[in-house]
């Protein structure tokens, strides 16, 4: 997805459309509900920043997360510094202080089960300073 | 250039969800039983009615008695036990003594003794019976009640179709683990 050359893309709408169901399918696979739950915590942990630019910046880090920006094995690949280069870059302006919470939020997203039950803002705080002394 | 290990670990993660997922196994759990209860519940109603019925016949002090109690109870009740009837007969020997005094005439101190004895003893012993009688018929249609799904161990209150879906709806609500504070909760809820 990452990759692609959009404007030499020759899918129609309906499947471009498609292609967005599929990828939100992913990233929230309990669907809306989590989306809003993640887009409450995004507002507590960043509310300096905007909603949109915080879930930009979350799903970046997600799919970086995840290896969809990388062409290494799985079985090279180190997740977590995949995730942390990505969201470093120059380009994205994500504040340097922020990136560690960004991290943990999407460490923490993967261990979310159906009831949603998203650790609270100090459990991810926590975690995000265990990220910073690796850093 | 920032360094993390493959295989960092997150021992706070791990902890709060070892956690919510003993949590969420315990609540999904009692839902189940909440909802198993009420389909076995469906079309005893007139069954808890009768129950409750009979729980309304008992005297006050039995009324909201432990399930657990209620047998032992029943076996105190059909026993005579002197030692229960302790107060009268002391109320009888006192009228007896006061009648002495009065009259002096020890044969008539007894008869009015024994009479008072067979009125007050013999009286509370009566009642005794009949409370174990109407204990025993609250007990066996409790018994009845709670076996058609003894798993949950409820108030007979709350052994209807309604009030465990009621209750299913509190825990699911507030994500609540255990069926005492659902009951709380619905309590409150009036």
């Amino acid at each position: 997805m990452g990759k692609e050359i959009q404007w030499l893309s020759f899918k129609t709408r309906e499947q471009k459309q498609a292609d967005l169901d599929e990828y939100t399918r992913w990233v929230f696979k309990y669907g809306q509900p989590q989306k809003e739950k993640v887009e409450q915590i995004l507002s507590r942990l960043f509310p300096k920043e905007a909603p949109s630019m915080a879930m930009m910046t979350y799903l970046l880090g997600r799919d970086a997360y995840y290896g969809r920006y990388n062409t290494k094995k799985s079985s090279d690949r180190n997740p977590i510094k995949d995730m942390y280069d990505v969201l470093s870059k120059k380009r994205y302006q994500v504040p340097k202080k922020d990136i560690p919470l960004y991290m943990a939020l999407i460490i923490a997203d993967e261990r979310v089960s159906e009831a949603l039950d998203y650790p609270p803002d100090d459990v991810l705080h926590v975690v995000a300073a265990r990220l910073m002394e690796q850093e | 250039m920032a360094e993390f290990d493959k295989n960092m670990d997150f021992p706070e993660l791990d902890a709060y969800f070892s956690k919510t997922s003993e949590a969420a196994d315990d609540r999904m759990a009692l839902l189940e039983l909440l909802k198993r209860g009420a389909v076995a519940y469906r079309g005893t109603e007139e069954l808890r009615k009768k129950c409750l019925n009979a729980r309304e016949l008992l005297p006050k002090e039995y009324r909201y008695l432990e399930f657990a109690g209620l047998q032992k109870l029943i076996e105190k009740c059909k026993i005579f036990d002197l030692k229960n009837y302790s107060r009268e007969l002391i109320k009888c020997i006192i009228i007896g003594v006061c009648y002495y005094t009065l009259f002096q005439s020890i044969a008539a101190s007894a008869v009015i003794f024994i009479l008072c004895l067979i009125v007050m003893v013999g009286g509370g012993y009566m009642t005794h019976r009949k409370n174990a009688k109407k204990l025993e018929t609250y007990y066996n249609l409790a018994v009845e009640l709670r076996g058609v799904f003894p798993e949950l161990e409820l108030e007979e209150d709350y052994c209807s179709e309604e009030k465990l879906m009621s209750l299913y709806d509190i825990v699911q609500a507030n994500e609540l683990t255990s069926l005492e504070s659902a009951v709380v909760k619905l309590k409150a809820i009036g």
